[in-house]
């Protein structure tokens, strides 16, 4: 899906990381969230109370929409991590 | 034995921060600088720490910015970044949260809050659907990141910053099929006189207007959109013409497709430290509603804790900077490092300056003023409560049962308890219970705000806290 990319260029410092055990290359510097949504992730997690999808709102870690689990801790804002090599982040959190 | 603390402690890295921290440290003072994310510079400066070219396409604001943080990194200041203020309390005892992972507590002689603002929104049916985003969050992945949200983008809300981030998608290569604005076109060009001298300011309007008029863009004016729709992400929209007051016209609604939808208000300034410090809040439409009262030093209800920028009043960088200097040099006279009469002589056009910023973010927060008719257009089964899934009826129920405070709401059914502590419902939310109750914002008492002020794990909260003392690796 690399057309969300404005600029990206080949000798930037590329980093893999996986999104729910499939492989992704993003960029060193982008927000978890970016990787998400350049990779075509529009629902990331379920409302508390009724269970509808919900996908990011603020991106500025206002909302607390964007929360997916990263290395195995649940709950993080995508939105305010960057991408580190090797990262394993998972959608769906209720 | 007291040992030495921070002289003082600044609240917030982006302009009104980063400004005032150039200035303090010059003067022989411990200076404290924390920010939540992970570079200092705030949304005006965010850029992709790779990607971005120094040497290109700065504005000369970015360009104060950047040189400003160079200003400060190596001097009597302690930057610390992916830290957050969990508690503040009435004797400046501030607790701090670090990368999920260290605690620590300080009482700084001096708290200089400037944690900016949020973006407001107007909820309508279906907003919650993935594929609704903010026009803040499209700007942030573009500039932070790198990243458009989607090839082909509609924009809807009220206010200037939906032609900001419009002119920046067509810049970035991506598409904005339609801009839905809620004000007229005459709404629009009276602001306009706000810009007359001051000339940066009408540049960039003019360059952002050109890029927009010179794309295939569409734009509408007095249209809302009034329903998403879409079985798990967004498929489509409604959108209706509204009337000279922001009431939907009836039967005028017409539905389109849409895979990304980008919608904005304006913006909210973030009072949640400041009434947690025990600051009084003050009301003002002109100031973009809630926001922290300040006196003309900046300093607030509480001796010793000053604000500066958006939080005193939404009025957008060139106010934050002046803001930054004026807090700065009033926390330097009250230190006793200035005196009264070169106070009085360095601060004369700084005051002045920011007489105009004020005028200029009134002209600007009337465009997304909120108003009757536009919170009687949202519908019951709309979600106004993201967090805690509470629909526009069930907050209309408890007003009928009764309820006339935010606080009585609150208590009924939940409304700003969820996990981002109000801060997307509450600016709407006092709006819809003055409205309904007949009761002026001003006499509504904000929900008040208790620590930690944002989520955090119980695990971090157990961690043991240390004294957070000056320390500077490089000065």
């Amino acid at each position: 899906m690399s057309h969300l990319r404005i600029d990206a260029h080949p000798s930037e410092n590329q980093v893999d990381i996986y999104i729910n055990g499939e492989a992704y290359t993003a960029y060193e510097g982008d927000t978890v969230l970016a990787a998400l949504v350049a990779s075509g992730h529009k629902s990331l997690r379920h409302s508390r109370k009724i269970g509808e999808p919900r996908g990011p709102l603020c991106g500025m870690g206002v909302c607390y929409e964007c929360l997916v689990t990263i290395n195995k801790k649940p709950h993080q804002r995508a939105c305010m991590t960057e991408v580190e090599d090797r990262m394993e982040v998972l959608t769906g959190e209720a | 034995m007291k040992h030495k603390e921070y002289d003082v402690a600044i609240v917030g890295g982006g302009f009104s921060g980063l400004v005032a921290a150039g200035i303090l440290k010059d003067h022989d003072l411990d200076i404290l600088i924390v920010d939540e994310t992970n570079r200092l510079g705030g949304q005006y400066l965010k850029t992709h720490p790779i990607r971005s070219n120094p040497d290109t396409e700065r504005n000369s604001l970015q360009e104060i910015g950047f040189r400003q943080i160079e200003n400060i990194e190596g001097g009597r200041v302690k930057i610390m970044t992916r830290t957050r203020v969990l508690e503040i309390n009435d004797r400046r005892e501030l607790l701090l949260e670090h990368d999920l992972e260290q605690l620590f507590v300080l009482t700084p002689e001096i708290i200089l809050l400037a944690a900016g603002a949020r973006e407001k929104f107007v909820p309508f049916k279906g907003w919650t659907l993935p594929g609704v985003i903010s026009t803040g969050a499209v700007q942030i992945m573009m500039k932070g990141s790198g990243v458009i949200p989607a090839e082909d983008m509609i924009i809807g809300g009220s206010g200037l910053f939906l032609y900001t981030v419009a002119s920046e998608v067509i810049t970035n290569g991506g598409r904005v099929s339609t801009i839905f604005d809620e004000n007229s076109i005459i709404q629009k060009l009276s602001f306009t006189k706000n810009l007359i001298g001051q000339g940066e300011k009408l540049k960039e309007g003019f360059g952002q207007a050109a890029r927009i008029l010179f794309s295939p863009t569409r734009m509408r004016h007095r249209y809302r959109i009034v329903e998403a729709r879409g079985e798990n992400e967004l498929e489509e929209i409604s959108v209706a013409k509204v009337d000279r007051l922001g009431a939907v016209i009836p039967g005028s609604e017409r539905v389109q497709p849409c895979e990304c939808l980008a919608v904005g208000n304006g913006f909210a300034a973030n009072i949640e430290l400041g009434l947690l410090a025990g600051c009084s809040p003050e009301y003002d439409t002109d100031k973009g509603g809630w926001v922290i009262a300040a006196a003309e030093n900046l300093e607030t209800s509480v001796p010793g804790v000053f604000a500066a920028g958006e939080i005193t009043g939404v009025g957008g960088a060139h106010k934050s900077i002046t803001e930054g200097k004026l807090a700065a040099l009033s926390i330097l006279n009250k230190l006793g490092k200035i005196d009264d009469f070169q106070y009085a002589d360095e601060t004369r056009s700084l005051r002045k300056e920011r007489k105009r910023h004020l005028q200029f973010g009134s002209a600007f927060n009337a465009l997304t003023h909120l108003s009757p008719e536009k919170i009687n257009s949202i519908s019951d089964d709309t979600i106004l409560c993201r967090c805690e899934d509470i629909t526009m009826g069930q907050i209309k129920g408890a007003i009928v049962a009764g309820c006339r405070t935010p606080v009585a709401v609150k208590r009924a059914i939940r409304t700003g308890m969820g996990i981002c502590q109000g801060r997307i419902c509450t600016p709407v939310l006092y709006e819809i219970i003055g409205g309904f109750t007949r009761t002026p914002i001003h006499e509504l008492t904000p929900l008040s705000v208790r620590g930690p002020v944002k989520a955090v794990p119980l695990e971090v909260l157990a961690k043991p806290i240390s004294l957070l003392k000056p320390d500077f690796p490089n000065g």
